[in-house]
């Protein structure tokens, strides 16, 4: 082979290797490990077969896991873009007042969840919390947030609402933009009330962005991770653990290597289909002109 | 059907005011175009018709009656837009019907309606498609068909052709004209084209800088221009303007007299100088041969002028007398009013060549 032939191969050598390295080996390594016993430390890898997954789908708490986090994904996803959308359609002004209000619930998106979630810790303690405090102030029932199980779910749902909606309602806001200002002039004249203007022009034209965010908010969300691990631990009694926490604490807590393989191969695939069916929807995206 | 009328109606965005105290009377039936530059305000006034637009002050009426309050559906006109504004996600039926669905007229009734429409502007078969699978002539039906469904007083339509190209914006014309013959609404059409504006309308507002130069029929505007801006906008090409000082030729008791004018296609070219006109030496520095008529570049001692004719074409570098007989002559004054100065004809001298042609 000449090295004319050679040299387009070698150019993207460097990129091909760091992406087999660092993405492709890891997915196949772990599969691998899915079929293996293993404690990290030891140098022997048994070979178990199916093992690991016969244990998972028996397990009650994984079935729980799971669970937990199909409730929160929902949840998450749900409110995070119906507050997003009110937001957008409230704030698709262009007035300095509004400038500043879509930077500050845009915030929470660029800030670490780490640091954060002690704020928010703070802020749910039961005795001393200022959410407590703020129920008390309208003679409402104080809530124990993440310490009774009934709760806890939710207060992580009400975090993860709060990071995601700011970005949710800025690509609204980027989708309502770009409708064409004539159609609703159009409308007007049309004689159509706010309610049909909203459902029949502005929600089927912000379809496209409602479904990536679908998407993408739905793959996020599945993946919960620093909220569980800095604020419950997955506790009280499960409530909160959720995948890829449970995958952490199974890895790295009990050293189940093969056992947190084989939950990272059923994540990969739930999380793989979802990609697909994005990607999917990306293709018929709905375009105009 | 219904008459406009517009009354001391000014706009303004801001502190800059685009519509200045602009008086304007549609009337009832007519094909009414107003025409001018971009950003004369044409566009602006019409959606101030529709309602899209707040009149800053003054008073729009319908009928009669004030209309400045009533929101644009109550109005009773419809709009097509310069790019038709049809409602994407929705198919040619949904699009036609949406008015209908909102002013709760009964489904029968509605199929019957776009039935009806569809038959006129022949969308029959493209009912279930969507805008984006239409071409470009076919979306503007759509868009008349919206408007033509809901059976308007007044057609407002804003520039509905500027996006075709020329072969089907010259078939839409004749269509349009048609179709204002067999509703007989008042339609109000804003263009910035000329030759759109004298083909279609029968009455012809000319908007520059948000105030109305000239409103009345196009052959009037053509024979009898206002002011040089109207003068200069009517016609291709354009009407020669030359300062009357610059024209040996030509002697004036009247003092007021600073522009003279003449259109290109008046002028008569001759070998020898003629009498009973303005006569005046000149070289043909360019042509333009279009087949069925040339365009001189003309100069007449580094004055130059245009001249259109439908003989066969002339040679460049020719030495020639350009002839304009006086009732082809227009006169303005400093401020470009077109002055009436018929019965000074006498008054004016001509001198061509040093020869006097005319007492």
């Amino acid at each position: 082979m000449s090295l004319n032939t050679l040299r387009p191969y070698l150019m993207v050598a460097p990129s091909l290797i760091i992406f087999l390295l660092f993405f492709i080996y890891p997915i196949f390594y772990m599969i691998y490990l899915s079929f293996t016993s293993w404690n990290l430390i030891s140098p022997d890898k048994t070979f178990v077969g199916v093992a690991n997954y016969v244990e998972l789908f028996q397990s009650q708490d994984f079935r729980q896991v799971f669970f937990n986090t199909v409730i929160y994904t929902v949840l998450t996803v749900f409110l995070s873009l119906t507050v997003a959308l009110l937001l957008a359609l409230w704030l698709n002004k262009s007035s300095a007042i509004y400038g500043i209000v879509q930077g500050a619930i845009f915030s929470p998106y660029i800030i670490s969840l780490v640091s954060v979630s002690l704020l928010w810790m703070w802020m749910m303690d039961p005795q001393y919390g200022l959410l407590n405090w703020v129920l008390n102030l309208f003679h409402l029932p104080p809530s124990p947030w993440l310490t009774h199980t009934d709760t806890a779910l939710l207060s992580l749902v009400v975090v993860g609402v709060w990071k995601i909606v700011g970005y949710n309602a800025l690509v609204f806001i980027a989708g309502l933009q770009s409708i064409p200002k004539d159609l609703y002039e159009a409308a007007a004249l049309d004689e159509a009330s706010q309610w049909a203007t909203f459902a029949r022009i502005t929600l089927p034209m912000l379809s496209p962005t409602l479904f990536f965010l679908l998407v993408v908010n739905t793959i996020a969300s599945f993946q919960v991770f620093d909220t569980v691990q800095i604020m419950t631990q997955g506790g009280p009694v499960n409530s909160t653990n959720m995948l890829v926490y449970y995958i952490y604490e199974y890895g790295f807590d009990f050293f189940k290597i093969g056992y947190a393989s084989a939950a990272g191969v059923v994540l990969l695939v739930i999380v793989g289909v979802m990609t697909v069916f994005h990607f999917r929807f990306m293709a018929k995206r709905v375009h105009y002109r | 059907m219904a008459a406009i009328e517009l009354k001391d109606v000014s706009k303004r965005f801001g502190n800059q005011t685009v519509i200045r105290n602009l008086n304007l009377w549609v009337e009832d039936g007519s094909f009414t175009v107003l025409v001018g530059p971009s950003g004369c305000g044409k566009s602006t006034t019409l959606r101030m018709i529709a309602g899209l637009e707040q009149v800053s002050d003054g008073e729009i009426r319908m009928n009669g009656d004030p209309i400045n309050h009533l929101p644009p559906g109550k109005r009773d006109v419809a709009m097509v837009f310069q790019n038709y504004a049809l409602y994407p996600t929705m198919t040619v039926r949904e699009n036609i019907e949406f008015g209908l669905k909102n002013k709760k007229v009964p489904k029968k009734e509605r199929q019957q309606l776009i039935e009806e429409i569809t038959a006129v502007v022949g969308l029959e078969a493209y009912l279930d498609r969507k805008p984006s699978t239409l071409s470009g002539g076919q979306r503007q039906r759509v868009a008349l068909a919206r408007a033509m469904v809901k059976k308007p007083k007044v057609f407002l339509m804003d520039e509905p052709l500027s996006n075709l190209d020329a072969k089907l914006r010259a078939q839409m014309r004749t269509e349009l004209i048609e179709l204002h013959k067999k509703l007989g609404t008042t339609f109000i059409y804003v263009t910035h084209d000329q030759v759109e504006a004298m083909s279609m309308g029968d009455k012809i507002v000319i908007m520059n800088e948000g105030e109305i130069q000239q409103a009345t029929e196009p052959m009037e505007i053509y024979q009898q221009p206002a002011n040089l801006f109207t003068a200069l906008f009517i016609g291709t090409p354009p009407m020669n303007i030359i300062e009357k000082d610059k024209i040996p030729q030509l002697h004036s008791h009247n003092k007021d007299i600073v522009y003279v004018g003449f259109r290109p296609e008046k002028v008569v070219l001759s070998n020898e100088p003629l009498e009973g006109g303005l006569t005046l030496p000149a070289e043909i520095v360019n042509r333009e041969i279009l087949g069925h008529e040339t365009i001189y570049q003309m100069e007449m001692s580094g004055i130059p002028f245009k001249v259109k004719h439908y003989d066969h074409p002339l040679e460049e570098g020719m030495r020639l007398f350009a002839y304009i007989a006086y009732k082809n002559l227009y006169f303005f004054d400093r401020e470009g009013r077109r002055m009436e100065v018929e019965e000074n004809k006498a008054d004016l001298q001509t001198v061509a060549g040093g020869v006097r042609v005319c007492p």
